[in-house]
């Protein structure tokens, strides 16, 4: 394994992110804020050890998977730390955990906050906050495989390594063009969610962030009441709208906004993914209808809001939901475990692992009843090998482990139940907010530092799909 | 890229990051400084000058009962001395940086100093009234003024408490952020020399050792020099040259 060519590689990717910072910093400077100097700073530190790395080794176009692996796991971590410079340096509520905290669910597009006054932050950093969740959004490693032709001829073994396993199997077309699909339909969500922020009355400044957050799913608002500061319709319709785009694999996106929407409906996927969240948000909506709204369009207004941030793992928010009825909390918590599609931007277990979770218990009950007949299922046509089933199982298996070991881990430091249980679900699941302390309109700021790391990790190793941070820590046994 | 223009980029990098980090630092460190400047000497002061007027309306208070009592050369005296506070109180305000909110209380205070004067003047041009100083005289004439003009020195007092404790915040704030870019400078010295002192490891030394034991082999086996170098660069140069040299040997045995 090359550690130079590794190096190099990373080295691409920390100019990428100085690229952003470098955008904060005139946003900073345009508005005269006290951000300048640290996003000034942070991104000369980080281009300067970006460049570096470029100038030493010799462009290299022969990855292994070791080092392809490799080189996406250190972006992450890397992309990670260098993050919190410039809340380090700005100072305000940020520590060194909180930053860390905060760089990690950016970058993981988890969008919990440890800030109790998000609207303290300068332009500057809101700005940088909100584009970490972008870059993050899509994987660092993916936009500087498209974006530099440089590397062209590496797309193959880093972008099978970002992706998730169930997403590569969805495209049909060559990887270069995969690439550019997953750019092309991100950036034209973003663009076109900013006009239509715009047009319904958000700030342009605003409108921006909270397309970075919704594409990205991931949920970083730029108001301490998320979206509920707008109090508008519209806005809430506009963002609720692409959230559920957002969820959808990438691939379908672009066959659909290309050629027929309806073949998006054709996939098993998008079928269960849509209905699952329909009668999730009817559910809800009738849970808190005469509790805590008096009419059934305010609840479902809400409902369909809370219910659909979840499950899309995006984490934005309209309403207090921690004081919801039971069964409506339980409902959120299934779908912050549930998430969404394979090839979106969203974390969590994924549409497509419950799919075939399920497909799994129909045939353990089947086989029950016709031991000897030969049973074989699909998802969307694709045939369901029993090693893809056994690697769903042990998935979701291990997955729920995690966030039950990290909630006990939280819980003995003092933070009641709810909280710990559903902010470790919510950090495992990138999705942000959970309940209690955690809850969507609350914040992080009151878990103890410990709790933060072990939070920060949870979704890391929501992000990279647990295996893949996992492998770190195997790579000299790999053959 | 030649090597020396590696590790000349290299030493530069580093000297850039520990550059800059001293320049903000230094910036901020300055700031501070104006910081501490404006906080001793303007709102320190202000609260000074407050606390003075204050006495002296304390002494105008005694100065006017002394007068009510019938101690007319002792209530001349406090008057006096507090009509002399006043003015000192009122110098030092004036002398200082003022902040938006304060000055519209010091013209208040300023203009109560005037009524004051007026009031005193009798006694001053010792033509006190036939009837002397009465306590009803004490209660509408000094008391309910004085009272006024204390509340408006307590405003001032608060407006410059305030300001002080919002500068000693920031300076904090500008500490840190003073000292932060040193601390980021530092951490990223230390891993960008590992990285450097690796490349240098794997660009430099590695190819001068792969060149030394080819030529040891050559000599002693007799095999051919074939040394693999990747980079264009003086090393590779120098291979080629050993190259060269051993060709032109071999013909010339």
């Amino acid at each position: 394994m090359r550690l130079f060519i590794i190096l190099r590689y990373i080295g691409l990717v920390m100019l990428f992110n100085a690229v952003f910072m470098f955008i904060s910093f005139l946003i900073a400077w345009y508005h005269h804020d006290t951000s300048q100097m640290p996003l000034l700073y942070s991104t000369v530190v980080v281009s300067l050890m970006g460049v570096f790395p470029i100038v030493f080794v010799p462009p290299t176009y022969d990855l292994n998977q070791k080092e392809g692996y490799s080189i996406v796991v250190f972006s992450w971590l890397l992309s990670c730390l260098i993050g919190i410079f410039p809340y380090v340096m700005w100072g305000g509520e940020f520590s060194v955990t909180n930053a860390w905290f905060e760089s990690v669910s950016g970058y993981t597009t988890t969008g919990s906050t440890v800030l109790k006054n998000v609207e303290a932050l300068p332009k500057g950093l809101l700005f940088w906050r909100a584009s970490t969740h972008w870059v993050g959004g899509v994987g660092i490693v993916l936009f500087v495989l498209v974006i530099l032709p440089a590397v062209f001829k590496v797309k193959t073994s880093l972008y099978k390594l970002e992706m998730s396993s169930l997403a590569m199997d969805n495209f049909r077309y060559r990887t270069n063009k995969v690439l550019n699909i997953i750019l092309f339909v991100y950036l034209g969500l973003t663009f076109v969610q900013t006009l239509l922020l715009w047009i319904a009355g958000m700030g342009l400044f605003d409108a921006v962030c909270h397309s970075f957050a919704t594409v990205a799913t991931g949920g970083f608002s730029t108001k301490n009441l998320s979206v509920a500061h707008y109090n508008s319709l519209s806005i809430e319709v506009i963002i609720m709208i692409f959230m559920v785009i957002s969820g959808m694999h990438f691939g379908l996106l672009f066959t659909a906004f290309t050629g027929d929407v309806r073949t998006m409906f054709k996939s098993e996927v998008v079928r269960y993914y849509i209905l699952s969240l329909s009668i999730g948000i009817l559910i809800v909506a009738f849970s808190i209808y005469g509790i805590h709204y008096q009419t059934f369009g305010e609840s479902l207004r809400y409902a369909s809001f809370q219910v659909l941030s979840c499950a899309t793992s995006t984490g934005f928010a309209t309403a207090g939901s921690e004081v919801w009825p039971p069964l409506a909390i339980l409902i959120i918590i299934f779908f912050t475990f549930q998430t969404a599609c394979a090839g979106s931007t969203s974390g969590g277990i994924k549409v497509d692992r419950m799919l075939i979770f399920f497909k799994g218990i129909k045939k353990q009950f089947l086989r029950m009843m016709h031991p000897n007949a030969i049973l074989s299922f699909k998802l969307d046509t694709v045939s369901i090998r029993d090693e893809a089933m056994e690697n769903t199982v042990t998935f979701i298996v291990f997955y729920v482990l995690i966030v039950f070991l990290s909630s006990v881990a939280i819980s003995a430091m003092g933070v009641d139940m709810l909280s710990s249980f559903s902010g470790a679900a919510a950090c495992m699941g990138n999705v942000g907010p959970g309940f209690g302390v955690v809850s969507s309109l609350g914040n992080f700021s009151t878990i103890p530092d410990a709790g933060k790391w072990i939070l920060s990790l949870d979704m890391l190793i929501g992000r990279l799909e647990i295996f893949g941070l996992m492998m770190i820590f195997l790579l000299r046994s790999w053959k | 890229m030649k090597i020396r223009y590696k590790i000349l980029s290299g030493f530069i990098i580093l000297a850039t990051m520990l550059l800059i980090a001293g320049v903000i630092s230094i910036i901020e460190l300055t700031v501070i400084s104006r910081s501490v400047n404006t906080l001793v000497a303007d709102n320190f002061k202000s609260i000074e000058a407050a606390k003075i007027i204050d006495q002296a309306i304390e002494k105008q208070n005694i100065g006017a009962l002394l007068l009510v009592r019938g101690k007319q050369s002792e209530g001349e005296k406090m008057i006096i001395m507090a009509d002399s506070l006043f003015n000192m109180g009122n110098e030092l305000m004036h002398s200082i940086t003022l902040l938006p909110d304060e000055k519209p209380l010091l013209d208040s205070i300023k203009m109560q100093h005037v009524y004051f004067q007026g009031l005193w003047k009798p006694v001053f041009e010792k033509n006190a009234p036939a009837q002397g100083f009465t306590i009803e005289w004490y209660y509408g004439q000094v008391f309910q003024p004085a009272m006024e003009t204390q509340m408006l020195i307590d405003r001032v007092v608060d407006i410059n408490q305030r300001m002080m404790y919002n500068s000693a915040a920031a300076i904090e704030t500008n500490a840190r952020r003073a000292i932060m870019p040193t601390i980021v400078a530092i951490i990223s010295a230390v891993i960008f020399t590992l990285i450097f002192n690796y490349f240098i490891n794997v660009y430099f030394v590695s190819p001068i050792v792969k060149i030394t034991k080819g030529l040891e082999n050559s000599a002693k086996f007799y095999t051919p020099f074939n040394v693999e170098i990747d980079t264009k660069d003086e090393l590779f140069d120098l291979k080629q040259a050993i190259i060269h040299f051993i060709a032109s040997y071999k013909t010339k045995i």
